[in-house]
């Protein structure tokens, strides 16, 4: 019996660490992309997690893991969408993302449409779910139904354990505003697909949140010229 | 002063029409271009909204068979009604990968891949890629654990495919219109020991009949639409060309004769009533 209750509060116990390991990644992601956080929501320690998400069975209340993100100005500014002699002062293509950690065991495609509509009714531009069970095939097609308002991301658990851009082998990103696109390819007289590419689903695009399009450039260290950019183009 | 009337150089090529753009404003082409666009999205619509249904479906069927605690649902083998019905209406407009993603649902929500049944998915209880099922006998084989893993029990895996076989891979707006579709549950040997073995026949010679009657169909179609391109009609039957037909009886004075043997011996050899003067005798070699 007391064994039994021994490996069931090391069950709980292994849960809720990873879930506040995802939790720090997912508030990392958000900061990294440019939205506007508090060092000290991005750096929660595991005592501070505890104290607000334990519920009384020892278990991670995972209904209270859900927060909203604003885009900082600089991030606004960068991701402006082009002029037009209609619109000259067009809005932004970020706006406010939504994350929160799926509450239920199952991810299937109704889960996957109420949170769609949710962000969706609530006006966000992007929302986050962050779940640690496998999505099936239809969930991910209800996700297309929605681009047209939201955007909508889907990270598994497990995948966000570690923050891969912290790992050494992982060069550092960055995501090119249009103008800066626009010159990169007026400067090395470029067509879109002349440049390399790189997958949507790749880790960092996805934990970037690029779209199709967009072009990022990524700086690595180079042993006779310092640093070294390079410049692929998300497909 | 002297360029000034001077009169602009003479071209030595030939002078050209300057190409007449197209005016904007003529309201027949106009009309004619929304006219285009709008049936071209009104088509497009369609097909989104049907497919809409068929996720709306998937959704749906994931969550049957429905009972309450009070009631629970019943077995697959027998299913209640509403629930047999509701799945094979639904289900018409499946594709078979469609199916898939309803099974891969399901599998989502712990249930058993086949939609009438109300056990829980199976749990291989083994780490590694495939599974030995039955094990010194007959029918052994080795089963991913995947597949293993997606029903309940190796009957309702055949139900199941018992109703994929029938699902037809062409898009679904294309058959949303032929009611003659009608997709079969698979037949339970226990019932027909049973009450149901009297009518079986019965119910095997309508499907049959049914089967019969959409293939017929379908061939009509078919054929319709084959003569339809060899004449040169366009699929819209509004602006099919008609010929104005007039029926005019031809008048008949006398009482038909029976054909005679001409009375000219020569008959037999005229040549479209010429009779050649070429003489085979007087010919010179």
């Amino acid at each position: 019996m007391a064994d039994q209750e021994d490996a069931n509060r090391e069950a709980n116990e292994r849960s809720i660490v990873r879930t506040w390991r995802a939790w720090r990644t997912v508030h990392e992601m958000a900061a990294d992309r440019g939205y506007e956080l508090t060092q000290e929501e991005v750096n929660l320690p595991l005592e501070r997690f505890r104290d607000r998400y334990i519920s009384g069975e020892g278990t991670v209340n995972r209904s209270l893991l859900k927060f909203s993100a604003r885009p900082s100005d600089d991030m606004m500014r960068k991701f402006q969408k082009p002029a037009t002699p209609n619109d000259p002062s067009p809005g932004s293509d970020c706006g406010t993302i939504w994350i929160e950690f799926l509450d239920e065991s199952t991810l299937g495609a109704e889960q996957m449409r109420k949170f769609g509509k949710f962000c969706a009714e609530h006006n966000y531009a992007a929302g986050v779910l962050v779940s640690n069970v496998a999505v099936s095939a239809s969930a991910k097609k209800e996700i297309a139904k929605f681009a047209q308002w939201t955007a909508i991301e889907w990270f598994l658990e497990d995948d966000l354990l570690i923050n891969i851009t912290h790992h050494d082998l992982v060069p550092r990103h960055v995501i090119l505003s249009r103008e800066e696109k626009a010159a990169l390819l007026k400067r090395y007289r470029l067509k879109e697909t002349q440049l390399p590419r790189i997958l949507v689903r790749d880790p960092v695009a996805k934990y970037l949140g690029m779209k199709r399009g967009q072009v990022v450039k990524i700086i690595r260290k180079s042993e006779t010229a310092g640093r070294y950019a390079s410049y692929r183009l998300c497909v | 002063m002297a360029t000034q009337a001077k009169p602009p150089p003479k071209g030595i090529l030939k002078k050209t029409k300057p190409i007449t753009e197209p005016t904007p404003e003529e309201p027949d082409a106009a009309v004619k271009a929304r006219n285009l666009a709008i049936h071209h999205a009104s088509i497009i619509h369609d097909r989104r909204q049907i497919s809409d249904a068929i996720s709306d479906s998937v959704i749906a069927l994931s969550k049957l068979p429905s009972g309450s605690a009070s009631a629970p649902p019943p077995s697959a083998a027998a299913p209640s009604d509403d629930d047999a019905v509701a799945f094979t209406s639904q289900i018409r407009l499946f594709q078979p990968s469609d199916y898939e993603d309803l099974i891969e649902e399901r599998n989502c929500l712990g249930k058993c891949g086949y939609v009438l049944c109300p056990k829980p998915r199976t749990k291989v209880n083994q780490t590694g890629e495939f599974k030995l099922v039955n094990f010194g006998r007959k029918d052994f084989a080795i089963v991913p654990k995947k597949e293993m893993e997606r029903w309940c029990s190796q009957i309702c895996a055949r139900r199941a495919m018992y109703i994929k076989v029938q699902l037809n891979e062409t898009a679904a707006w294309e058959r949303a219109g032929i009611e003659g579709i009608q997709i079969e549950l698979h037949q339970e040997q226990g019932n027909s020991k049973t009450g149901k073995k009297s009518n079986a026949p019965a119910e095997d010679i309508t499907r049959d009949l049914r089967a019969l009657k959409l293939e017929a169909d379908r061939k009509a179609a078919s054929d319709a639409r084959d003569l339809a391109l060899e004449r040169g009609d366009t699929g819209d039957t509004t602006k099919m060309r008609r010929a104005a037909i007039k029926v005019r009886e031809k008048e008949v004075s006398e009482a038909p004769a029976e054909p005679s043997l001409d009375q000219n011996e020569d008959g037999h050899m005229l040549l479209e009533g010429y009779k050649p003067k070429f003489d085979q005798k007087d010919r010179v070699v």
